[in-house]
Order: C-alpha cells, then sequence, then structure tokens
C-alpha cells in the first residue's frame, strides 16, 4: 500500500519533469532564428530623458548620439591591428549637418555651412534657422548646456548665434576657442525640429523638455520606436535619411541587469554585444578572451580614476602626505589584479591621449621606503592615523582597488576604512567635501587639456574639482588658455600646469580605462568617439 | 450578513494601517543619506543650477511640507516621477506590478503544488528516505540564496544544455505582449487565445518561478509535515482507520483538510515575501518587475519609486491578510462562530 503510493508519486514526478525538459526545447528554438538586420545590444540602463539638453543615463545618451545628428561628428580612422574597430584622433572632424565650416577673425568666429538637401522628417528642409534653434534651446532651456557654453565658447545669448542666410550660420565667440569644434561635435546639440518641439511646449514649459524627454524630433540615422522602460529599447533606421541606410535596420537594446547573465547571453549568442558603462567588469571581460565566436576590440580611452585626497582637510592637506601615497599605491598590482590588464597606469592628472600630455614628468612608482620616508618628513602623527576612504557600491573595480591601497596605506602609517556608499550619498558626501579619501572618475568628452584642467582643478569648479585644490598660479594658467588657439605655447603651458599638480601631488594618480566591448566575432565597422558611445550607424557583420 | 460585517470592519481597521505606512515609508525615504538632485543635475552642475534643480523636485521644502505633497500627491494617484525612466511612478508600476504578481502567484502556486505533497509524503512516511530527502530537499531551498539558485538555472538550463528560454523578461524577442486583461500574460494569453504568447510567457515564468518556488518550498513542507503528524496521531483518524476508510480518503480528505489550517497563514506570510523579496530573482532573470525597479531607484535615492515600492508591498500584506483571514472562516468553521 505504502509502496504503491510511493511508487506513483515518483512516476508523477518523473513525468512532470520529461514533459517540462520537452517543452524547453521548443522554447529555444525561436531564439536561434534571428534577423541578419537586427543588431541586439545588452545592457543595464534605462532612458531617463531623452532632451538633448539635459544630463542624462547612459542609456539615454547612447540613443541620442543614434537618433540625432550634430552639426559636426569627431572623425574616426582604422585602428591599427584590429580590423573592423575605428578610433577618433585629436582634432579631427567630420561633416555631419553642416557640410563645411571655416573660422573668421582668427577663429572667434566659426562658419558653418549647413548640408544642401538635408531635411527634418516633416520632409521640411533643415536651414540654418532650424540649427540655430539647437543652439538657443540649449543656451536658454533648463539643462546644463547652458552651463558650457559660457565656460567652454563664451558665447551666453542667443544673438551670438547669427544667421547669415538659409545656409550658413555663424557663431560670434569673443575670442577663438580650440574646443569650438569639439563642441559642436556633442550629441546635445541634436539637429532638432523646431516646429514639432513648439508644437508640444507650453506656458510652464517653453521648451518642451517634458515632451523631449521621451519623443525624439529631428534628423537622425535612426528613429525610436519602442522605449519600455526595464525591457527594452527598439531603434529603426530612418527613412529619408541624408547618408545611405544602415547595414543594421534594427538596433534592439535589451535591459539585463545582472551581469552574469550578460555574459552568458553573450557567450550563447542570444545577445549580438554588451554596452553601458561599465557593461563588463574586467573579470569578465578577461574570462571571455578566446571565446569562440567571440571578440574583444579594447583601446586606451581617456576616462580618469584616482585616488581623491581632500587638499583641505588633514592630513591630506600636508604636500608631503599626498606625495607618500602616491608612492604607496600599488598600481603595478591593481592593473593586472583588478583591471586584468584592461586599463593603463596614470601618469598625469591628464589622460594619456590629450593632447600635450606628457608622461615623463611623474616621479610616482611604487616605492614603500620612499612612501614611508616621506611620510616622516611631513611630521604628521602620532601614528596610525585612521582615515576613511570612501567608494560606490557596486563599482567593482574601486570596490577591489580600495581593498589593495588599504593594505599599501596600513604600511605607511595609516588605518583605512572603507567606507561603501550609494551613488546619491557619495555625490553628496563629495561635494560638501565630506570625503577624505575617495576614489573619483571622471572623462572629458572634450578632449582638450585645459577643459580637463578647468573642470578639475581649477579653484573655482567647485563641484567638480574633488580635491578641492586652489592654487593661483595654476587657475590663471588654466585662465589664459582656456579660450586661446591652440599651438606650442598653450601645449607648453599644459606641461606646466601638469608639473605643478605632478609636485602638489593633488590626486592619487590611479589608471585610465580602457574602452571594452565584447561582441559576435564577425561585428565590424566599430566606431569610438571621444564621447565613448557607439554610433550603430556604421556596423556591419563581415 | 455577518461575513459582510466582518470584512467590513477589517477594511476599516486597514486605514490606520495604511497611515503609518505612508509615515514610514516617508521618512525612511527622506532619512537616507544622498541628494537625489546631484545625481539628476550630473556632474558639471554648478551649486545654483543644483539649488535650481533641488527647488524644481520640491527638496527645498521643510520635512513637513515635502510628506503634505507626498500624502497630497497619493490623494490625487500622483506617485512622483521616477529619476531613471523619466515617467510618472504610476505608469511604471501600471506596467510593472503584473510582472512582480504573475511572478510571485506562479512560485507560490508551484510551491504548494510541491510542497504540500512533499510535506504529506514526509509525514506518512515519517523517517524514511522520502522525509529525509524531503528535509534536505527544504533545507538547501532555504539555505540557498535565490540569485545563486537562479544564476545556477540559468548556467545549466539555459547555458550548458539550452533548454531554458534566455533569461530576458518575460516574453522572447519579437512577440508583442497579449492584450492587457489582468496583465498576467499567462492569463490573458489564455483569455485572448493567443497559444504563441502562451507558450513563451510560460518558458520564461519558469525559471524564475522555480527558483522563488525552490525558496519558500520548505517552509510550506515543514508546516504541513508537522500539522500532518499530529493529526494523524488523533483519535478521529485512528477511528477512520478502524472503520476501514480508503487509505487515499483518509489522508488526503480527513487528515490534509484539516492540517491546511496554519497552512493557509504561513501561505499568506509566504506570499508576502515573496512580494517583497523577489528583487534578486527579478534582476537575475531580467523581469520587469517592481522589485528590480525599487533597487536601482534606493541607489540613486529616487523617492518616488521607493516609497511607492514600500506602499505596494504593504497594500499587498494588508489584502494578502484580509483574504487569508476570510479563508480561514472557510477552512475552519470554528472562527466563523467565535
Amino acid at each position: 500500500m505504502v509502496d504503491d503510493l510511493r511508487r506513483r508519486d515518483v512516476f508523477k514526478l518523473a513525468g512532470g519533469a520529461t514533459s517540462l525538459a520537452l517543452a524547453g526545447t521548443a522554447f529555444t528554438q525561436r531564439a536561434a532564428a534571428q534577423d541578419v538586420r537586427t543588431l541586439t545590444i545588452a545592457w543595464d540602463t534605462d532612458i531617463d530623458t531623452l532632451d538633448p539638453a539635459a544630463f542624462k543615463s547612459i542609456g539615454a545618451y547612447v540613443v541620442q548620439a543614434n537618433v540625432y545628428d550634430s552639426p559636426l561628428m569627431w572623425k574616426v580612422q582604422p585602428e591599427q591591428g584590429k580590423p573592423g574597430l575605428f578610433r577618433s584622433r585629436p582634432g579631427e572632424f567630420d561633416p555631419s549637418a553642416a557640410q563645411a565650416w571655416s573660422f573668421e577673425k582668427d577663429g572667434a568666429t566659426v562658419v558653418l555651412k549647413i548640408r544642401d538637401g538635408l531635411t527634418l522628417p516633416s520632409g521640411k528642409p533643415v536651414t540654418a534657422h532650424t540649427v540655430k534653434y539647437a543652439f538657443d534651446r540649449g543656451l536658454q532651456s533648463p539643462g546644463y548646456i547652458r552651463l558650457l557654453f559660457p565656460v567652454l565658447l563664451g558665447v551666453t545669448k542667443p544673438e551670438q548665434i547669427v544667421v547669415r542666410d538659409d545656409k550658413t550660420l555663424a557663431i560670434e565667440m569673443p575670442a577663438p576657442s580650440p574646443m569650438a569644434l569639439d563642441v559642436l561635435a556633442l550629441s546635445n546639440n541634436a539637429i532638432l525640429d523646431p516646429d514639432e518641439v513648439k508644437a508640444h511646449a507650453s506656458e510652464k514649459d517653453p521648451w518642451a523638455t517634458d515632451w523631449l524627454k521621451r519623443n525624439v524630433a529631428g534628423v537622425g540615422p535612426y528613429r525610436l520606436v519602442k522605449n519600455e522602460p526595464g525591457v527594452e529599447v527598439v531603434l529603426e533606421a530612418a527613412k529619408n535619411y541624408w547618408r545611405p541606410q544602415p547595414f543594421f535596420q534594427r538596433l534592439v537594446f535589451k535591459f539585463v541587469p545582472s551581469e552574469a547573465d550578460r555574459v552568458l547571453l553573450l557567450k550563447r549568442r542570444a545577445v549580438d554585444i554588451v554596452t553601458g558603462r561599465p557593461g563588463l567588469s574586467p573579470r569578465n571581460v578577461k574570462s571571455l578572451e578566446g571565446e569562440a565566436g567571440l571578440k574583444i576590440f579594447s583601446v586606451p580611452d581617456t576616462t580618469c580614476h584616482w585616488l581623491s585626497m581632500n587638499t583641505k582637510k588633514a592630513p591630506f592637506d600636508n604636500v608631503k602626505v599626498r606625495q607618500a601615497i602616491n608612492y604607496a599605491i600599488p598600481i603595478n598590482a591593481i592593473i593586472p589584479s583588478v583591471l586584468f590588464g584592461y586599463g593603463t597606469q596614470m601618469k598625469s592628472p591628464v589622460p594619456s591621449l590629450t593632447p600635450g600630455y606628457d608622461d615623463k614628468l611623474s616621479p610616482y612608482k611604487h616605492d614603500i621606503a620612499k612612501a614611508k620616508a616621506l611620510m616622516s618628513e611631513a611630521g604628521v602623527g602620532p601614528l596610525p592615523i585612521t582615515i576613511e576612504l570612501a567608494v560606490r557600491v557596486g563599482w567593482q573595480p574601486h570596490e577591489q582597488a580600495a581593498v589593495w591601497i588599504q593594505r599599501e596605506l596600513e604600511q605607511i602609517g595609516f588605518k583605512v576604512n572603507i567606507v561603501k556608499e550609494t551613488d546619491a550619498t557619495f555625490r553628496q558626501v563629495a561635494s560638501k567635501g565630506g570625503h577624505q579619501l575617495s576614489i573619483e572618475t571622471w572623462q572629458s568628452w572634450i578632449n582638450d587639456p585645459f577643459y580637463h584642467l578647468h573642470f578639475n582643478f581649477h579653484s573655482k569648479s567647485v563641484t567638480t574639482n574633488t580635491a578641492f585644490y586652489a592654487n593661483p598660479e595654476l587657475d590663471k594658467l588654466i585662465e589664459e588658455n582656456m579660450r586661446s588657439p591652440h599651438g606650442s605655447s598653450r601645449l607648453a603651458a599644459a606641461r606646466r600646469a601638469q608639473q605643478i599638480l605632478i609636485d602638489d601631488a593633488v590626486w592619487g594618480f590611479l589608471w585610465y580605462d580602457s574602452w571594452t566591448r565584447v561582441m559576435r566575432a564577425d561585428l565590424v565597422g566599430v566606431e569610438k568617439r571621444w564621447d565613448t558611445f557607439e554610433r550603430y550607424y556604421g556596423m556591419k557583420l563581415a | 450578513m455577518a461575513l459582510a460585517l466582518y470584512v467590513l470592519r477589517r477594511l476599516m481597521s486597514v486605514i490606520p494601517t495604511l497611515f503609518g505606512v505612508t509615515l514610514i515609508s516617508f521618512f525612511l525615504t527622506y532619512m537616507l543619506p544622498g541628494n537625489p538632485a546631484q545625481v539628476k543635475a550630473g556632474p558639471l552642475a554648478t551649486p545654483e543650477y543644483l539649488a535650481e534643480v533641488e527647488r524644481q523636485m520640491g527638496l527645498d521644502q521643510p520635512m513637513w511640507v515635502q510628506y503634505g505633497r507626498y500624502v497630497g500627491g497619493l490623494f490625487r494617484g500622483d506617485l512622483g516621477e521616477s529619476a531613471a525612466t523619466g515617467r510618472p511612478v504610476l505608469q511604471d508600476f501600471t506596467q510593472r506590478l503584473p510582472a512582480t504578481l504573475e511572478l510571485t502567484l506562479a512560485s507560490l502556486i508551484l510551491a504548494i503544488l510541491i510542497g504540500v505533497p512533499l510535506g504529506v509524503l514526509s509525514a506518512v512516511h515519517r523517517d524514511t528516505a522520502i522525509d529525509h530527502v524531503g528535509r534536505i530537499v527544504g533545507v538547501a531551498g532555504v539555505a540557498m540564496p535565490t540569485f545563486w539558485t537562479g544564476l545556477l538555472f540559468i548556467y545549466v538550463l539555459f547555458y550548458l544544455i539550452g533548454i531554458a528560454p534566455a533569461p530576458l523578461g518575460r516574453l522572447a524577442s519579437g512577440l508583442t505582449p497579449p492584450t492587457a486583461i489582468t496583465g498576467l500574460y499567462v492569463v490573458d494569453s489564455l483569455l485572448t487565445g493567443n497559444w504563441r504568447t502562451l507558450w513563451s510567457s510560460l518558458g520564461q515564468l519558469a525559471l524564475p518561478a522555480a527558483t522563488l518556488a525552490f525558496s519558500v518550498m520548505a517552509p510550506v513542507a515543514r508546516m504541513v509535515r508537522a500539522t500532518m503528524l499530529e493529526i494523524l496521531q488523533s483519535d478521529y483518524i485512528t477511528a477512520a482507520w478502524a472503520a476501514g476508510l480508503p487509505r487515499r480518503r483518509v489522508i488526503y480528505g480527513d487528515a490534509l483538510r484539516n492540517a491546511l489550517i496554519p497552512v493557509v497563514t504561513t501561505l499568506g506570510v509566504v506570499f508576502g515575501f515573496l512580494m517583497a523579496g523577489n528583487a534578486v530573482v527579478e534582476t537575475v532573470f531580467a523581469w520587469p518587475g517592481i522589485g528590480n525597479y525599487a533597487v536601482t531607484a534606493l541607489m540613486t535615492k529616487d523617492s518616488g519609486p521607493i516609497q511607492s515600492f514600500v506602499l505596494f508591498v504593504a497594500v499587498m500584506y494588508v489584502i494578502v491578510n484580509l483574504i487569508v483571514d476570510l479563508l480561514y472562516a472557510v477552512v475552519d468553521p470554528r472562527t466563523r462562530l467565535s
């Protein structure tokens, strides 16, 4: 009796399991039949707003860069030894919505010639007025573009953007800006349809910021057809676009919050490429090396990661202590053990790809004896000094590097407590000067030494100067060179600035990220620009 | 009539509970460190610009004004805006809540389907191999973290063997969701007779539901086992045996029916636990539910989604408890008398 019951149940269970397994085979059959003209991308970001003038999430920037054209574009060149990969070089630009550009008044005025035959999705032509609207909107609407134009270009009011005729637009700056063309390549200067935007404006919202959060109205290679947060974003090739049709007619961005899943999806070819920041941690990229059917593109990039020391707070107000820290950072262990080689040692406060960068100025290398000597010269004490090192939760390389740094700093007289904070907390504490030590990161989309120096080291850049560094000589150097023609004296000034910052050991130098993407092996036409966001327009299957 | 009055009285008692929940969810979020305006304004924001963003978000107001606005908004169905999606939180919830509900219900049903027979078998075959296996499986389910079980399922069934679909949410790529009636894809597909989406949504649901069910099956099985053991030794069962009633009828009819009373209570608790606790599983399976949404919001101190999540889970708890109490009245006639 008893046995009977048991056996029957076992059979039932076994039967159930078999039918589940059979069902499973059918579930997966669909996945294989994928259209070759569709590119499936895994990421872990939603779109917060597509308003071109607003600061936005990574996902929103990626979409913005693919649904809108800006007046100019950073030119890309084939990367040596990496067929299928293209990368921008400093100071090289391509025409885009503007088919040509020229300078007047020694570079103080930029003249844009708007592309002939360029039309909006509505069929109306794109004129100089259309492009002016994009700039006017950036200058006046909420968003951060109106903070950038005055600093970078000296453009503060719409009157400085002058329509000369239907196809000619002039940007009148008070002085030449070496960053002007870079600014014109930013995806934030999206060519919008003024009529469409105005149709969705209201008295309370004159720039239709609310409507533009989730709607796209302008010129670009793709159009947004679906945006379902937490599920997927779908872009389709735009009709009547001025360039030839792209290979990938459809881009499907799948929201995959778990990194382990992103790895398995790539390995099973359920997705073609993983994007986002970081998308995949260095450890996982390493694990995918040599995986059949996949390839890794990795090139040096301008993203800096550094140990930020609050120069206003003891003991980091002491230059000897800051120098000691720079000698104690075990960077030669962090690069292989934390970054698995997907990063390079930082040898200057400016990125290695930035004009004027000099890797010969920094004396710092891992040298505990020297660090200890500097600590005793500094005369701080009594040792050990207890300090907090703040990192952001979920920023894997930072969390891991913090442990390596902690161990070394404890050798030279510190007791280090690692504090993990959410993004919101980290930013708040940082801006109030509450961090003693923290791991910070920054990327300059405008690849110019003084752009970078201005935001990170000028005493007036209170929210971005994470070290709270103030040096009148450096401030003066930055101010003199923010808007001066790019030439040898400007490069010399950039070198002088690096020397000051290295001598003062303002940052604890960590690493420059490599821009790294893992994708199916036959994907080519991959383009990496200064803002790091892929343009899918040029991608195709080999 | 008496039942209607009972329900009404229970519903009235919900009001102060919900009021308390709004207070707690608001103040907990308020006390969280971090400034959401800073996340929204971006790294290049100047202090003046930051102040402007704070003003727009109403963060410059005193705490009690912010609370008043929050509660006032609740009455108008305005739960605020999500910083991550740029949409009203209510809209996000309308889209995501059915996903969470579907997953929770599926895992609960699965847990009952496996847990109850397992409990009965363990009790009937006390201290035999079946009982031991049941115990080991149960302990393993409780002991293994769900993200790990979930990943293990994905690794083995999707990656290695390839019988499970890609862990990419509720439907296979390229399928459009069935016409929304309940918002539960499986149910809606059945109602509209859309067999392709039914098949796909069942396939997508299988692994996450199994992962969650695995973690809560043990309490159900243990509870069934314990009460069954007690009941199997009671006089009326002995009498039933003595009367020569069929074994099946004694175990599944007389004994199990009475054993289910405490189990119903357990299920209420388990349901609440699943609702609030499946954030991890949602993340592992890219399941677009409210748990995953709330976790992301926590990182950026995005108050609208966090407060709404707490509120929704509390409301669900209240409703489930109400249902459990009502079920009690059905299962156990004694509660109706008192």
